[in-house]
């Protein structure tokens, strides 16, 4: 199953090429402000460095964030916009998902994830995973707590992480709380999209809705 | 020749396949209208997540009426600007994935442009040169301006509004009188049966010939803060004239306002520059009453006037399409698709 995968919902955004699990081509998107300028030649690249035609491909991912609006709207819409000419599958992940997987992939003593990033307005969100058959599993919805209720929001014995480490550590980690969380920024990876996005149609599953996770109202009016 | 046009600038998301850039096969808008009604005006946050949602199943609508494959598209369209960044790049990702997996050319396209051409896609028109030298009064709720088309690549801006876009004003006056959004089909019904002549708003700028900005002369400029402003005061002193037989007679003074003041520049501009014909574009120029005012401008001036079809007045696909289809045709290379534009002049058009 050849998969191509997106994922632009934090400040470091990239592509990967996969041949089921397996990574075939991985690259970074430089950034730049708008980013979509960066993904279609890094696509073309990756595309002409493995060989692959657009029309050999069996699916398409994209992170759903939550996180940067342009990023996750742009990954999805590219992923959409590949796919459709074709009729080729295209599957959404939660970006968060993406990064609990990597982190568990990387630490076997992990179980439980807490993603979390900043909300602005002194609030952050977070998202709580749990390691799984295949894959991992979402524990509830993506939740949003003010700064200082955080630490008491997330399951004692989560391991937290959050791309937004140096922007976050000041306002929601404390003395009692900082051996939980994974001291820097880590990044949601195209890689673990793909191999989530993999886990899903191997399984049977359906895709998560092809839409960004948007944590704020479109409007705030007070 | 077949052109797919993409178009999400602003608040509709919209997709088209056209002909050697007259033919319209398909014409498919996704208003968002209805969510942007609560706030009297476009919020780019509900613009941007509506067009995500939606431009998929429009560009397969837009195939699916067309009768056409994939395979079948010889050229890719999409707006770059001017309007939200937001909105921009959603069809500008859209329209680079599409190019790259079908390895079809893509070209960027300006969307007042594509607004100035939209009179060429009248079916009556057979032949857009003959058009030329053409007056174009381009009125939308972004844009005020006067443009000289030489041909379907070759205009010059000739004047534009100073501060307010006239659909701006008129939305913004329909919010003072209580009326609904978007403001000009509300203040145009509202105007039924109402006296043009009851109450004298001011025609911004009638009789300034100084410099303005940009170069271009205040005579052919715009400005309607003034008007509105004059509209704020009536209503502050005269609060029951939002109702009944006097909102009509506010409504018809208000709109004749702003539209005496849109024909006072077009009728100079097109005597100045001896044009035989002028046309009216965007989404204001559905207005029944401005088209009769056109109307008889044409008549005093003793020249043709054109209007784009009512489906092409709003923002619309086939109005990309048919531009980029009519400029490849005249042979000029694809337009490279790199950023959004945001504030992209008319002028940078090719």
């Amino acid at each position: 199953m050849k998969i191509v995968a997106i994922e632009l919902s934090s400040a470091v955004g990239d592509v990967a090429l996969l041949e089921s699990d397996r990574i075939v081509a991985r690259r970074e998107i430089p950034f730049l402000h708008g980013r979509v300028y960066g993904l279609f030649g890094v696509l073309e690249e990756v595309r002409e460095e493995s060989a692959w035609t657009w029309g050999d491909v069996d699916v398409f991912a994209a992170g759903r964030g939550p996180g940067r609006y342009s990023g996750m709207r742009v990954a999805l819409t590219a992923a959409r916009g590949l796919a459709l000419p074709g009729g080729t599958s295209v599957f959404a992940v939660s970006s968060g998902a993406a990064l609990a997987a990597a982190t568990m992939a990387e630490r076997s003593d992990v179980d439980q994830v807490a993603v979390v990033g900043d909300a602005r307005r002194g609030q952050a969100w977070f998202g709580v995973y749990e390691r799984a058959t295949q894959g991992v599993e979402p524990v509830g919805d993506w939740r949003m707590a003010a700064y200082a209720d955080l630490s008491s929001a997330l399951p004692p014995g989560a391991v937290r992480v959050t791309s937004e480490w140096s922007r976050l550590a000041a306002h929601v980690v404390n003395e009692s709380s900082r051996g939980d969380w994974v001291e820097q920024d880590r990044y949601p990876s195209a890689e673990w999209v793909g191999r989530l996005a993999h886990v899903a149609r191997r399984a049977g599953w359906a895709s998560e809705p092809l839409a960004p996770i948007y944590l704020h109202p479109a409007v705030n009016v007070s | 020749m077949l052109v797919l046009g993409i178009e999400t600038s602003c608040d509709e998301t919209a997709a088209a396949v056209v002909r050697d850039g007259h033919d319209v096969l398909s014409n498919i808008v996704l208003s968002q209208v209805a969510a942007h009604r609560p706030y009297q005006g476009v919020v780019p946050e509900i613009a941007s997540r509506a067009h995500v949602e939606a431009l998929m199943p429009v560009l397969e609508d837009a195939l699916r009426q067309a009768n056409t494959g994939w395979d079948e598209i010889d050229l890719l369209a999409v707006t770059h600007g001017p309007g939200l960044a937001s909105s921009l790049l959603i069809g500008v990702t859209a329209a680079r994935a599409l190019s790259m997996r079908l390895n079809k050319p893509l070209t960027a396209v300006n969307h007042l442009a594509g607004h100035l051409y939209s009179v060429c896609l009248d079916p009556a028109v057979s032949d857009p040169d003959t058009l030329f030298p053409l007056i174009v009064l381009l009125v939308t709720g972004g844009h005020t301006m006067l443009v000289r088309m030489d041909s379907v690549t070759d205009y010059r801006l000739l004047g534009q509004t100073l501060d307010d876009a006239v659909g701006e004003a008129l939305d913004k006056g329909a919010t003072l009188m209580g009326l609904g959004y978007p403001g000009g089909p509300e203040i145009e019904k509202a105007a039924t049966g109402g006296d043009p002549a009851r109450h004298a708003f001011p025609r911004g700028l009638r009789g300034d010939r100084g410099p303005a900005a940009g170069g271009l002369s205040r005579d052919r400029c715009f400005s309607f803060s003034g008007l509105k402003t004059a509209l704020l005061y009536l209503l502050r002193d005269h609060p029951d004239y939002r109702e009944g037989a006097e909102l009509a007679h506010v409504a018809a003074s208000y709109q004749e306002a702003a539209f005496d003041a849109l024909l006072d520049r077009l009728e100079r501009t097109v005597r100045e520059e001896g044009a035989r014909h002028f046309a009216c574009v965007g989404g204001v120029a559905k207005n029944k009453r401005l088209r009769a005012k056109l109307e008889e401008a044409a008549a005093r001036l003793g020249v043709q006037w054109h209007a784009a079809p009512m489906a092409y007045c709003t923002d619309n696909a086939a109005m990309i399409a048919g531009v980029a289809g009519a400029v490849a045709l005249r042979g000029v290379p694809p337009e490279p698709v790199d950023e959004v534009y945001p504030n992209l002049p008319v002028a940078a058009a090719r």
